[in-house]
Parts: structure tokens; sequence; C-alpha cells
């Protein structure tokens, strides 16, 4: 069930019409409801994984209990152990299995042998990344003291599987999303409103800015080998801004639907593309990622607690394994690295906390500094994109060595699909130039004329929308 | 709640006059704009009069040039072939050139493979046709028969441009609201197609359908409202297999002309059904003196 279907804007009315109405009859109605509906939305993706989702919730609610239960510390690394192996297990299984066996093959056919592994001919299970990532969270919490188990299987459950960010995030926390599950909530209007607006805004930024700029990048991706370098440079941006549009707006679907339930998620975009440098990128792009991975891997690891040597070694695995959770791939992983490679100076020179305000605070315009430090760090980003973008290492370094033929023969180019590129620039800088305006902000549909603007974006949705070939969320297949 | 309820009701009435308004602002400017699809050069020709009409798949489109049929017989000529065309929609314009009240002398139709095909209908002619899905009749049975959620396309304000975004939507209809000009019109429906492909096969289906139910609506039709139809076939290239499938066709359609084999020179052919533009030229010169001069004659 997609957040920009049909299917689903039946679903959210009839789920939060009866939310409502159980709020009188008690929190565990209430909790139990939204237990459900959130099971029936995943059920409708495939209802065989739902299997997988209730027996990853009932391990890390048993194997929670059992750490804190335990008579010695020895017991609780057991159970501690148990849940980490069992929940990567799961994650290596259905994510990367084929991928490494087909790694290994490979290279064992590079040396002389023939080898044929077996390889597993299943689908990836929708969201697992996500809901397998909440249930480490939670565990790692508990076995560090940070938290106390939930011993309500219906408040954890929920806390695992509440349908807005359960097939692509926001990654949630314990600490952050168990404590509003076990208050009690009331409707609250202007909340419900704000989050009706940033569902509209979260709904223009997929149907218009993804969809289309994924008709233009796939058309330039796909036949990338007769494109000029102007097109494949318009091909790298145009899929910044797809991806851009489509993540960040299911995320911004997902934190104003869940607004109408009385909860607030974690903030997982702020205006990415108007950093100053990688760092500054990494704490606005997929925030809560990047901060798991922070406080689940990067410390662990020592953070930047040792030497310099630790702390590039430790942003390389962080990067790396990164660009691995988005998918069994070498291209993620280059993808990555280059990643890496783009924040190394910057911790090296320890200005990667340089800036941590939005950039031309209280102004309108950033200084040219600033707009050339933007400008730059969009290129790298984008240039990056195209590794994750390519089906293979070899197709992206094929695409970006005829950018760099600086063949600019034929100009803007006349797509396959009958189109040029001169509408979709304009309509990028409009979008460009809504989001600076509200780079302060949330999301811009909001302040005094909140409703009028509403409108406005609802009009350019049905006008400018693509509906007839849409895109699945990007974030889907991780 | 019952003012978020109140904000919610409210802003779906918003968005349903927003599309009733749009829809109508859409339909307005496809009905009165230059035509710039096929189907709004054939509405442009409502009440008016054209000596000979081209009606068939894009062998039609790609095969028959009305300007050489006016330059050698001083009369006019539409070509109303679409792409992926079969026999539904060409019905379809049969009865459409009667609503329309289009005055002709002889409507010509091409005939082949589409024979075969009893299903399906075209994609291009469905969405150029969806501005007008509410003008009449035919085009609402049309678009019951052979369109998905055709109530949908029918009754919910601006959902068939939506649908049809990418071919109906902001950019077609902002050209079409500032009279931008393409060659539909210009060329009266002839699209040409240039070179040729590498390969120059093709294959005719082995076997022929015994009967073919649209086909008799089409001649039923014709007989009923006393038409005058001439049925052809259009060439082939020479590497055709199953050639006798057209010696079949011209016993099931009385009065059939086959023109399959007409013209011999590969270099005449885009690919083994289509002709590019000097091979059109060739047979529009070749149907023009074979059919419609000799038929000047008669008269």
């Amino acid at each position: 069930m997609l957040f920009n279907s049909l299917s689903f804007l039946l679903f959210l009315p009839i789920v939060f019409a009866l939310y409502w109405w159980v709020n009188k009859k008690g929190l565990q109605l209430q909790n139990f409801l939204l237990l459900l509906a959130s099971y029936f939305f995943y059920a409708c993706w495939d209802w065989r994984f739902l299997f997988l989702l209730l027996f990853s919730t009932a391990l890390d609610y048993f194997t929670g209990i059992q750490m804190v239960e335990a008579k010695n510390q020895g017991r609780k690394k057991v159970w501690f152990w148990l849940s980490i192996i069992v929940n990567l297990g799961f994650l290596g299984v259905f994510k990367y299995y084929n991928f490494f066996a087909d790694s290994f093959a490979e290279t064992l056919f590079g040396l002389g042998f023939q080898a044929n592994f077996w390889t597993l001919q299943v689908i990836l299970p929708v969201g697992i990344s996500f809901y397998t990532f909440h249930g480490l969270s939670y565990v790692i919490d508990i076995y560090k003291g940070r938290i106390q188990p939930e011993r309500n299987i219906i408040t954890y459950s929920l806390f695992v599987a509440y349908f807005p960010l359960l097939v692509a995030g926001p990654i949630e926390r314990a600490t952050h999303l168990l404590p509003q599950i076990k208050k009690r909530r009331f409707f609250d209007y202007p909340k419900a409103v704000d989050g009706m607006h940033q569902i509209t805004w979260g709904l223009f930024k997929k149907v218009v800015i993804a969809d289309n700029c994924a008709l233009y990048a796939n058309d330039i991706f796909d036949h990338y080998q007769s494109m000029n370098s102007l097109s494949l440079i318009l091909g790298a941006i145009y899929f910044a801004f797809q991806i851009y549009g489509d993540f960040s707006g299911y995320s911004d679907i997902a934190l104003g639907t869940s607004k109408l339930f009385g909860i607030d998620l974690l903030r997982n975009f702020n205006y990415p593309y108007f950093s100053r440098d990688i760092a500054e990128f990494w704490r606005r792009w997929h925030i809560s990622l990047s901060s798991w991975f922070r406080d689940y891997l990067y410390i662990p690891l020592g953070g930047s607690q040792g030497g310099m040597m630790m702390k590039i070694r430790n942003t390389f695995i962080i990067f790396l394994v990164s660009g691995f959770w988005h998918g069994a791939n070498w291209t993620f992983l280059v993808w990555g690295a280059l990643h890496a490679m783009f924040f190394l100076p910057l911790l090296i020179t320890q200005n990667n906390r340089n800036n941590i305000e939005s950039v031309a605070k209280g102004k309108s315009w950033p200084t040219i500094q600033e707009f050339m430090a933007m400008l730059l760090t969009f290129g790298l980003t984008a240039f990056a994109w195209i590794f994750f973008r390519a089906k293979t290492v070899s197709e992206a370094i094929d695409y970006i060595k005829n950018i760099f033929r600086f063949n600019l023969e034929g100009g803007i180019q006349f797509l396959d699909f009958e189109r040029y590129s001169v509408e979709l620039l304009m309509l990028l800088g409009l979008f460009i130039i809504v989001e600076w305006n509200a780079r302060e902000q949330e999301h811009p549909i909001n302040g005094k004329w909140a409703k009028l603007k509403a409108l406005v974006i609802l009009t350019a949705i049905l006008i400018l929308g693509v509906f007839s070939s849409p895109s699945d969320f990007i974030y889907f297949q991780f | 709640m019952k003012k978020f309820i109140k904000y919610c009701v409210g802003g779906f009435l918003a968005i349903l006059l927003l599309m009733l308004v749009l829809d109508i602002v859409y339909t307005k400017i496809y009905e009165t704009s230059y035509p710039r699809s096929k189907f709004q050069y054939f509405r442009s020709l409502k009440n008016k009069k054209v000596d000979y009409i081209f009606i068939g798949s894009p062998r039609v489109e790609n095969g028959i040039v009305p300007s050489i049929i006016q330059d050698k017989t001083g009369k006019t000529a539409a070509n109303l072939g679409w792409q992926a065309a079969k026999l539904g929609d060409i019905y379809t314009v049969l009865q459409l050139i009667k609503e329309y009240n289009i005055h002709y002398d002889k409507i010509l139709i091409q005939v082949d493979y589409i024979y075969n095909m009893v299903e399906g209908h075209s994609n291009i002619f469905e969405y150029e046709m969806m501005p007008f899905v509410r003008e009449n009749n035919i085009t609402r049975e049309y678009l019951n028969r052979f369109v998905e959620n055709s109530d949908a396309n029918y009754y919910i304000p601006f959902y068939r441009y939506c649908n049809n975004d990418l071919k109906l939507g902001f950019r077609e209809i902002f050209a079409n609201s500032i009279h931008k000009k393409n060659n539909v019109a210009t060329h009266k429906g002839y699209v040409a197609l240039h070179g040729n492909s590498l390969k120059l096969e093709g294959a005719l289906p082995k076997e022929i359908l015994n009967k073919n139910a649209i086909l008799d609506s089409i001649q039923s039709f014709i007989k009923q409202n006393k038409m005058e139809v001439f049925f052809y076939c259009a060439p082939f290239c020479k590497n055709n297999q199953n050639t006798e499938f057209t010696t079949e066709l011209a016993k099931k359609i009385p009065g059939f002309r086959d023109f399959s084999g007409v013209i011999a020179d590969d270099r005449m052919f885009q690919n083994c059904n289509h002709l590019n533009d000097n091979g059109a030229k060739r047979f529009t010169e070749i149907i023009t003196e074979e059919v419609l001069m000799k038929n000047n004659e008669k008269h």
C-alpha cells in the first residue's frame, strides 16, 4: 500500500476515525487498533512476511526482558548476542546472501575454479532494514542500561510495526517513540492540520518533483552511451532531486500521518542540499540512519576518542556500512566509500562541525562563499549519486567517463520520451526557491497563509504530478 | 475534532472544485485550440467536406500523403490512420465521421493482419480522444468497451487528464493554449517515417480468422448508412512471409483491393510493414491512379 495510492487514501481516514473513536475507551485499545492497522498495512505488501515481522518483534521483546532478568553478565551477553545474531542473520539471508554467494563464486571463477553456489530466489521483505534496526537499537539500549525493557507486548509491537514508519523509516529510537506510545494521546487540532500540510508537501515532493525527475533521470541513465556531457550532468542532477523528493517526500508523509495520531516521529531530512560541506550534508540527510550509525556503530568503535588513524578507520567503516545497508551491490559500497573520502579532509582538518546552524540564518541570501560551498557540496553528492543509481560500478564509471569527454554536441538533448529538459529545470528552480525560503522550518506549508499555500501545492500536484507512470518509493527496496 | 472534520471536508470540497474547474478549463482549451493531435484534427473536420478519407493503422498514418492526392486530383484528402489502431478503433472513427457530419466522396479503409485481432485498441487513439469522451455516445461507448476505469474517466472531473498526464497534461495544455502548431493538421494527418531498418523481414499470420465480428459490424454500419467505402491492403516489403493471408482476406471482404506487393523496392520501406516518406509518396501515387482517378473517370 503506497502512500500515494488510492488504497492508502481510504485506509488512512478509516484508521484515523476508529483511532480517535476508541480514544475514550483507553490507551490499550487505541494501541491495539493501531497495531492491527499496521499489520494490515504491512500484509498488503505481502502477508507472508508478516510472520517475519512477528518473529523479529517477539524475539527482541523476549530477549529484552531476559537480559534484564539474567542472573549474571554472562547470561545477559548470551541473550544479547542471540538477538543481534538472529536479527542480522535475517537481514543477511534476505538481503545479502545472494550478493556474497555471487561475489565469492565470481572470485573463484576469476582464480580458475568453477563454483555454483545455491542462490535464494526470494523477494526482499519490504522494510526489513528499518524494522531490524528498530529492534537492534532497542536491544542495544537495554543491554547498555539506557532503558528498561517494555513488558507490554502490544506497546512494544507497535513501536516496531507502527505503520507510518514501518517500510521506510524514520528509524525510531525506543527512548523517543516508546514513551509516546505509552502515554495517552489527545487530539490536537493544530498538530493534525500541520500533519495534513506536511502530508501535502510530501506528496508534492514525491508526485511532482521525484516522479518527474525519475522520467528524465531514467531516460538519461538508460541511454547514457548516446548522451552528451550536458545531458549526463543533468541526469545526475535529476537523480539527486529524484531521490531527495522521493525519500524526503516519503518521510514528510510519514511524519505528517503520525501527527494525525498524536505521535511525533524523528525528523529525517533538514534541507540537505543547502549544506555547505559533506559533514553538514550527513547531519541533514536521512538523519535517523546517520545518527543510528553514529550512536550504535561509530561511538562503540571508539568514535573520535582515539587518534587520527582510528577516526579515519571508524569514518570509513561507518560510511561503508551505511552504503552497504542500502543494498547488496558494489555500487552502494563505492557510494559509501566516496562519501568517506569527501568527509576525510574535514575530519583531518577538524572542520567537520563548522556548519551546525542553517545556512544564511535570518538572512534572505547566502554569501558568495556560502553559495559556492553549497554548490560544491551538491556537486559532490550528485557525483556520488551516479554510483548509487547505476546498475553496476563499471556502468557508473562509463557514465562518468562520458561526462568528461566534454561532448556538448546537440546542447540540451531531446529525450526519448519526447521531452526537453528546460521545463524540468524551471520546475526545479521554483522548488529550490520554495525550499530555500522555508529552510528554517520543518516544511514550507505553515504560517499565516498555510491553507492558501496548501491549496496552491494541491493545484501543483494535480497539474504537474505524474500519475500515469508513478515510480515506487526508492527506499522501499532497502 | 469537529473543527478538524470541517477542515478535512472543506479541503476535500476544495480539491473537488479545483478538479472540476481544471477539467472544464483543460477541455475547453483542447476543444478550441489549433489541432495538435490527430483526434483534434479529426474534430476540426466537423461539418466540412473532405473528398477522400483514409482510415486505419500506422500503415495508413505513415503511408498516405494527402497533399499528393490533392496535387494529382484537385480533391481534398484526410489521413485518419492511428498508431496501433485495430478494427475497433476504425469502427469508432467511421461512426464519428457520421456523428461529426463530415461530408466525403469515398472512405478508404486499410485492413491487413488486424483482421485477426478481435481484442485490443489503440492507446494513442484512446488518450487523444480523452478530452472529448463526454461529447457523444460513440466516444462513451468506446470508453466503456476498451478503457480501464471507464467510469472514473467519465465521471470524476480531471481524472482523465491525471491518468494521461504525460500526453494530455500541463505540457500539452500549455502548447495548446498558446496555439503552438505542429505538422498534424498541416500534413492532414500524415506522419512521415525516414530511413530504412537494417532487417527488412516480416510475416503475416499463417491462419486467418473465419469471422471477425467487428468487421461485420463495420460492414453493416456501412450498409445501413449507405457509405461509399473501399477496403484495401497497403504494401509490405519483399521478404514478407505468408503472403497468401491477403488472398484469403480478399475473400472475406467484398471489393477488397490487395496492394501488399505493389512496391518491390526495399529502399521505400522504413521497416517491413511501414513505408518511409519516399515509399509513402510512391504508394499514394499508385492508389490515387489505381483507385481514386479511375473512380473519377467512372463518375
